[in-house]
């Protein structure tokens, strides 16, 4: 089983913001496209680490995650599996759980 | 108005107090700009080829002051309407203002700013410092003297003025938020300053996004940018940080697409009707879009500042004023004129040190 590691700190950037594209260079949407869903195609797991990052809108958040199954026709369940978050803040790893449609524990 | 007072008599007086109202009226019914209701004439210059109107800038620059928001409304009537409508230039005259504020600096900033883009150098914008050491060096220290020709200030020296920070941008930057927190690192409680970055970022996105989707309130229909504009000031142990769009503002953008918030805002008196909007987007699951886990924008900027008892956060938009200040005090309030616009301030305080508020 082959695991991809996303550090947005390192990888992206330390000031993520927006929603879309058109809303600026770091937002959620392009680390959609550009790194979640690449990521997801060529491995099996995807370990997101986010720490590092200054901090995440919900926009962003929202557009990043919530996206995987609105637009890209991910399935909650298998992103259950998939999709590992990673922070020292437990709120922020369930806020994206939300987002990605997931029971919050 | 001089005129006026050195007249005895009070029957001549009002005579000619009348005719003053109607000479008024006459104007601001030939003006294009809403609002303009003033003498043009009598604040005429000729500085060379160009009759230039000057312009007395508020003692004090604050939009929490009924009287001082009042006044700076009307100061603001008065310059876009010399700028986008008359034929000369403009001289704003500084030398009165003896406090300036973050929330009242930050508007005068944006609509200097705005109407600076929006002529170019086609027309003459110039000003007189302010007499007062302090505010001269906020007003060179933030940007707003660069804007206007044929003028360079000193640089700002005094400490309470040399931590004033500002940019302005046309999509979300979280950089320009991220640099003005960093540098309180340190100073800042962690948790503090993440919320912060938080609520900075969503109202850049909700500039972007909401508050240009209609003509702007004050009758200029040209320019079409998306911007925002912010400052962020370090000052007696707080940082101020302010945020401000020249939207149409939550009490039009919010209601464009929920029918529902149209029906409820209806329900309103005239005189609650734009803070009652601020009220319900800050406590709305949803948002223009519709679509479920948006909108979370507008409480996490609240939120931003809720981590500390000393800290507040305030959002003006249009004629509402609503959010909490220091003690989680609520703050809800309906002035007479309309900022046409979002501007957003928080305070927090700086002096926690690294420790995370629990």
């Amino acid at each position: 089983m082959s695991s991809k590691v996303i550090r947005v700190a390192e990888d992206f950037t330390r000031f993520p913001a927006g929603r879309y594209i058109s809303d600026g260079r770091y937002s959620g949407q392009r680390f959609r496209q550009d790194f979640i869903v690449p990521a997801l195609k060529s491995g099996d797991t995807v370990r997101i680490e986010l720490d590092g990052a200054l901090a995440y809108g919900s926009s962003f958040l929202e557009e990043a995650f919530g996206g995987l199954v609105r637009t890209e026709g991910f399935m909650p369940a298998d992103l259950e599996n998939r999709i590992v978050p990673v922070s020292a803040d437990n709120l922020l790893v369930a806020e994206i759980r939300e987002y990605l449609g997931l029971t919050v524990h | 108005m001089r005129k006026i007072f050195c007249v005895t008599s009070r029957g001549k007086r009002s005579a000619i107090r009348r005719r003053y109202l109607r000479s008024l009226l006459w104007r601001q019914r030939k003006s294009q700009v809403r609002g303009a209701t003033w003498r043009y004439s009598s604040l005429a210059c000729r500085r060379g080829k160009v009759e230039f109107v000057r312009l007395p800038t508020p003692v004090t620059l604050s939009l929490n002051d009924p009287n001082a928001r009042a006044e700076l409304l009307r100061f603001l009537v008065k310059l876009r309407f010399v700028m986008l409508n008359g034929d000369g230039g403009a001289l704003v005259d500084f030398r009165l203002t003896q406090a300036v504020h973050p929330s009242g600096t930050m508007l005068l900033f944006a609509e200097i700013d705005r109407i600076r883009r929006l002529i170019g150098n086609t027309r003459e914008m110039r000003c007189r410092p302010a007499e007062d050491r302090i505010v001269d060096q906020v007003l060179e220290q933030t940007g707003v003297y660069e804007r206007f020709s044929h003028f360079a200030a000193a640089a700002a020296t005094d400490e309470t003025v040399i931590h004033w920070r500002q940019a302005t941008g046309v999509k979300v930057q979280g950089k320009d938020a991220g640099s003005m927190l960093d540098d309180c690192e340190g100073k800042l409680a962690p948790s503090i300053k993440s919320g912060l970055y938080r609520g900075v970022t969503e109202a850049m996105t909700n500039s972007v996004q909401h508050a240009y989707v209609g003509n702007r309130g004050d009758g200029i229909t040209v320019g079409g940018e998306k911007r925002w504009w912010l400052f962020s000031e370090e000052r007696d142990g707080f940082l101020s940080i302010v945020i401000c769009d020249l939207g149409i503002g939550i009490p039009k953008s919010l209601p464009k697409q929920h029918t529902a918030v149209r029906r409820i805002l209806s329900t309103f008196a005239a005189d609650r009707a734009d803070v009652e909007a601020i009220k319900l987007a800050s406590e709305l699951g949803k948002t223009s879009t519709s679509l479920q886990n948006r909108g979370k924008g507008l409480p996490e900027i609240l939120d931003a500042a809720r981590q500390s008892d000393e800290g507040s956060c305030i959002i003006f938009s249009n004629r509402g004023q609503f959010g909490f200040a220091a003690g989680k005090r609520a703050v809800e309030n309906q002035f007479t004129g309309s900022i046409y616009g979002t501007l957003i301030v928080w305070r927090v305080p700086i002096t926690e040190g690294l420790k995370d508020v629990e």
